[in-house]
């Protein structure tokens, strides 16, 4: 599958930011005192709203009629989409809710609105997630491993630029030691594994769709004169092919950055007491999160195969 | 709304005989030519006298070569193959689309996208495993075959062009047009007596077009019918002998 740019910011950036919701709530409810000063936790509802907002916005920028994207809302009986927008407008007033609440003070509404939040971020990922494990088109998606990566690396890419605010704003919501620390490098472990185990179940497994099945006719089947002289729509975008090279670069690379180099990063400063060393390793956590997770999400779509290039 | 009807009242298709098919694009062309002026008009090209020609097409023609093994002997046979919309009864184009533009007629099972609320999000043409939809680059809306929804209903046309534009082109009666919920039709009488088979089954759409396979080549009946030619004499001597027959017989 063609790997567009704006879907590709689009899951990239609402990961990071529904991520980071979740992380709000995590960090929140298992605080000692079950409380966060009221500046960071409006900074952490402005920043993941902005992430969201802005990974929206480059999604309608891939449309062809970002004017009627308003009508997306509606079929959310049947779509997969439309209940992934359905439910990115219904986030929005919980979490300017808990803002509002923390500002004046409301610390009793806290924990359950950010609990709702949480939720409704998740619901949000899992729609996100369905809208391609939902395609029988394209084996390499429509799997369970497609959908607990989705959660997966929105959980630990979130939890890393949580963790990165915290060193700089609040330190005390990630103290070393504490079980959201551990939570989130287990996340991250969590999130490596199922990417691995992902990669090798799209190797192994057979489509039980074939050129055979595709033309209905038995028999070694190939190409003899193409239907058109260059390419159209479907070979542009369904016929994307990954070349090798690309992709022995990138695997590494997204492996790395996305789950290896934070991991270490996170252990490292967990045990470590300079806060100047702790915000610099919280740093190159996070920026080499975002840098591979771009390299992912740009591999989940160049590898994917939609079976119409069966027919070429 | 893009929930699929549970039963459309008539089941609209094309039957296809893939051995009757020589791969003239004739279908493909005047599918073009009476589109681009239709109800989903127009399909837009893009760089059509460059080098790199693109545009909207709702009807393509592949050509395969297949080969096969038939009692123990390879056989390899070209097999033309036109693919547009099946018009599928189970559609995953139709309840993936975010905003009802696409649907499915209760009427006669056409599938069809509305232009004015489609919003260009190209999520049905990765459902659909055929290819049948394609994305117009400036309308910036999807496109796909009406099933000429304005030929086949139009009163304006003598009633024997009231069939799609494919069907009334093709000059070896390749395509056949009608519908298939009405067992005593033209094209479920096909269907039955040349084992029709749809495409893909396993992808669980249940296309209403249907394919005729080609007839199993008939090497055997050639092969006993041909007429048997003396072997070529390889020695010089015989050769030259024969010569000088022929010549003594002519003179």
């Amino acid at each position: 599958m063609h790997p567009a740019a704006s879907v590709i910011l689009f899951t990239t950036s609402t990961g990071f930011g529904y991520g980071l919701l979740c992380w709000l709530s995590i960090t929140l409810n298992l605080s000692e005192t079950g409380q966060l000063p009221t500046p960071y936790i409006l900074t952490l509802i402005t920043i993941a709203l902005l992430l969201i907002t802005f990974g929206l916005l480059a999604s309608l920028w891939h449309l062809g009629h970002p004017e009627r994207a308003w009508r997306a809302l509606s079929q959310w009986r049947t779509s997969w989409l439309s209940r992934e927008g359905v439910f990115a407008v219904l986030v929005y007033p919980p979490a300017l809710l808990m803002g509002f609440a923390s500002y004046l003070q409301w610390t009793e509404f806290l924990p359950l609105l950010s609990i709702m939040v949480a939720i409704l971020s998740l619901i949000t990922i899992y729609c996100t997630a369905m809208i391609y494990a939902s395609l029988k088109t394209i084996p390499a998606w429509h799997n369970l491993w497609t959908i607990s990566g989705y959660l997966l690396y929105s959980f630990s890419t979130g939890g890393v630029l949580c963790y990165f605010l915290a060193m700089l704003l609040y330190p005390e919501s990630f103290p070393s030691g504490s079980p959201q620390l551990y939570l989130l490098i287990g996340f991250i472990l969590l999130a490596l594994s199922n990417k691995i185990i992902y990669w090798k179940y799209i190797q192994r497994t057979s489509n039980s769709t074939t050129k055979e099945t595709a033309i209905g006719i038995k028999g070694n089947i190939s190409p003899l004169d193409p239907p058109h002289s260059s390419a159209n729509y479907l070979m542009k975008e369904m016929g994307f092919q990954i070349a090798r090279k690309q992709a022995h670069i990138l695997t590494p690379i997204a492996v790395l950055a996305t789950y290896i180099i934070p991991c270490i990063c996170l252990l490292i400063a967990s045990f470590s007491s300079l806060q100047v060393m702790i915000i610099l390793l919280s740093t190159i956590a996070l920026v080499s999160c975002v840098i591979g997770i771009i390299a992912e999400r740009y591999l989940f779509f160049a590898e994917a195969k939609h079976v119409v290039t069966l027919y070429y | 709304m893009t929930s699929i009807p549970k039963k459309t009242e008539k089941k609209l298709g094309l039957v296809i005989d893939l051995d009757t098919c020589v791969g003239c694009h004739a279908c493909v062309v005047n599918c073009k030519e009476w589109n681009t002026s239709g109800h989903m008009a127009p399909l837009t090209d893009l760089n059509p006298q460059q080098e790199d020609p693109d545009g909207v097409w709702f009807n393509r023609v592949h050509s395969y070569e297949i080969e096969q093994e038939i009692n123990n002997e390879k056989h390899s046979q070209t097999v033309h193959f036109p693919k547009s919309c099946l018009h599928c009864d189970n559609p995953p184009c139709v309840t993936v689309c975010p905003t009802g533009a696409s649907y499915k007629r209760e009427e006669d099972g056409i599938v069809l996208v509305n232009m004015d609320t489609c919003i260009g999000c190209k999520l049905c043409s990765w459902a659909c495993p055929y290819g049948a939809r394609e994305f117009d680059q400036t309308e910036g809306v999807m496109k796909k075959c009406t099933l000429c929804i304005d030929r086949i209903y139009n009163p304006n046309l003598p009633e024997s062009s009231r069939v799609p534009a494919c069907v009334s082109t093709c000059p070896a009666g390749a395509r056949s047009f009608g519908d298939f919920s009405d067992e005593n039709s033209e094209v479920s009488k096909l269907v039955k007596e040349r084992g029709g088979y749809e495409l893909m089954p396993e992808q669980d759409c249940q296309p209403v077009n249907r394919y005729l396979p080609p007839r199993p080549k008939q090497h055997q009946q050639e092969q006993d019918t041909m007429v048997q030619l003396p072997e070529a004499e390889s020695n010089t001597e015989k050769l030259l002998t024969r010569w000088a027959q022929q010549l003594s017989q002519n003179y």
